[in-house]
């Protein structure tokens, strides 16, 4: 279960060098979420959609405790992801976006048996669990290969590995096949529908631009713009409404359209 | 509580990492031996009227600067490392990964160190063995018991300062004061390569400000004269007051630069 309640996140905006002369001690700030609140229950699949800086990553990052929110409460089952952040954080398996984020001189397995064994793996179990993982996302036989060799698919594929390793309630992925060529992405989706949520428990929660993607792996859609949540339902109440996800999609994306269908939904 | 598999991990990691640069080993071990070899002739050429303030170590120019050189260098280590890996994984997009995981970031933070301090203790022992067989350093008369304890304060004192160093890198990213301020103070006034007593009067009683200088001068004591733990009680004691104050501080401080950089989005920032 994941509660928010009003989420505001403010970033600093970077001081040019006058401002540090002039202004010493203001500093100006930029809100990347504006009073989100929502609930997830366990086994919802949900898409969070909306255009680039909308605040899906910036969200994500907060249920994953990277992120501290500036005010308001964000609890991942009973803990408060600010307070209890390692204890909320033992639910949540993140997997980043960001292709940099493993040891480049090490090799798919012995990455993920580091990063097991900071998820309190060890020794036999470890071993089974790294294992296990390799084989579900299809990277046994490259497994002893440097990951500074890999593909983008593939580095994507062992995020994903390393995301399950500590067996999450809640699953995070940033826009998992943002850097992907539509077989590689594709074949992540399948990857993350077939194997991953095999577990109906399992929270879902992706971030992405990808309609198709939201379809095939989610439920529900989130759709966010300006930092705060416009929209949460599900997509067979959108494809009843609009025909279609897309028609949903280009609706919310015009402003004209959203005010619209704002005052439809109000 | 301490999980030895945890450090095992990581010590394991950066060992691999390590020796997949192929030149690191080599550059790292040998290379301290062209520092020893220039501070060996150096030593030769030192005019006499200075053994007057290194009589109290023996009066062996070399044997002095070693134990200055090797030692401050370990201590900047450890002042450095703390905040040199947190950037590094900054630079290497790693530390949002770690940071996800089910470890907490204190524990991140001084595995990920670990490794150097094992690597550059190593390095450490093969400068003091390489100057015993060929430079002429006499050892024969260390006391081992009050090396170690001088070691181990002298650790407690400048960890908790690295601690403080890798808080000040989350915050200011670059150009973190605690690192620069000890690195600039340890070689005029901790005396590394001269004794103190041959600064101006002034400036001595800066000295007694720096952590180094007492960290230097009872491990020289120890190794060169073999002092006890008894007739270096001022020293010890000094640092482990040092010790005893920074380091609940060093943990306080990091621990809120992490929760600054999480509140403000400039965690992984660099």
């Amino acid at each position: 279960m994941i509660s928010a309640k009003n989420i505001v996140m403010q970033f600093p905006i970077p001081k040019r060098y006058i401002e540090y002369i002039t202004k010493p001690f203001s500093n100006n700030y930029f809100k990347a979420l504006k009073g989100v609140d929502i609930e997830i229950r366990p086994g919802d699949r949900i898409a969070f959609l909306g255009a680039n800086g909308a605040g899906k990553t910036t969200f994500l990052k907060i249920i994953g405790g990277l992120l501290y929110p500036s005010s308001g409460t964000l609890m991942v089952d009973t803990y408060d992801t600010s307070k209890d952040n390692l204890k909320a954080r033992k639910h949540v398996g993140f997997v980043l976006n960001e292709e940099r984020s493993f040891y480049w001189r090490l090799t798919g397995e012995e990455n993920l048996l580091f990063f097991g064994a900071l998820d309190n793996l060890k020794g036999k179990e470890l071993h089974a669990k790294v294992e296990e993982l390799i084989k579900m996302v299809g990277l046994e036989f490259s497994k002893n290969k440097l990951f500074a060799g890999y593909s983008s698919g593939m580095k994507q594929r062992l995020a994903i590995a390393r995301g399950l390793l500590s067996n999450p309630d809640i699953l995070i992925l940033d826009e998992p096949t943002r850097t992907l060529d539509p077989i590689s992405a594709k074949d992540i989706a399948t990857i993350i529908s077939e194997r991953v949520h095999e577990s109906k428990e399992r929270t879902l929660l992706i971030a992405t631009h990808s309609l198709a993607e939201a379809k095939i792996l989610c439920d529900k859609i989130c759709f966010m713009k300006d930092g705060q949540i416009v929209d949460f339902c599900s997509i067979k109440e959108i494809e009843g409404k609009y025909n279609s996800l897309e028609n949903y999609y280009k609706t919310m994306t015009n402003t004209k359209n959203q005010q619209y269908h704002l005052a439809q939904v109000k | 509580m301490m999980r030895l598999y945890k450090l095992q991990a990581f010590i394991k990691r950066d060992f691999t990492i390590f020796l997949s640069y192929k030149m690191a080993l080599i550059t790292t071990t040998f290379g301290t031996v062209f520092p020893l070899l220039t501070y060996f002739f150096i030593a030769k050429m030192v005019p006499s009227k200075t053994e007057g303030s290194l009589a109290l170590y023996g009066g062996d120019y070399f044997s002095f600067t070693l134990i200055g050189i090797a030692f401050t260098t370990y201590f900047m280590m450890a002042v450095q490392e703390f905040s040199a890996t947190t950037r590094r994984d900054q630079m290497a997009g790693c530390l949002e990964a770690l940071l996800s995981s089910q470890t907490d970031t204190k524990t991140i933070i001084f595995m990920s160190a670990i490794f150097k301090f094992i690597h550059n203790g190593t390095v450490l022992i093969f400068m003091f063995i390489v100057s015993a067989l060929f430079l002429g350093f006499d050892m024969s008369n260390i006391n081992i018991l009050s090396t170690l304890l001088t070691l181990i304060l002298s650790l407690g004192v400048f960890i908790s300062l690295g601690i403080f160093s890798a808080g000040g890198t989350i915050i200011f990213k670059q150009g973190e004061p605690f690192s620069i301020v000890f690195g600039a103070l340890s070689s005029l006034l901790g005396g590394a390569v001269f004794p103190v007593a041959i600064l101006p009067d002034g400036l001595q009683k800066f000295t007694y400000l720096v952590p180094i200088k007492y960290s230097l001068d009872a491990l020289r004591l120890s190794i060169l004269q073999g002092y006890s733990i008894q007739m270096l009680s001022n020293q010890l004691i000094i640092l482990f007051c040092i010790a005893i104050v920074l380091f609940p501080l060093s943990l306080k401080f990091f621990e809120w630069a992490v929760e600054k950089g999480k509140k403000s989005g400039t965690l992984m920032q660099y």
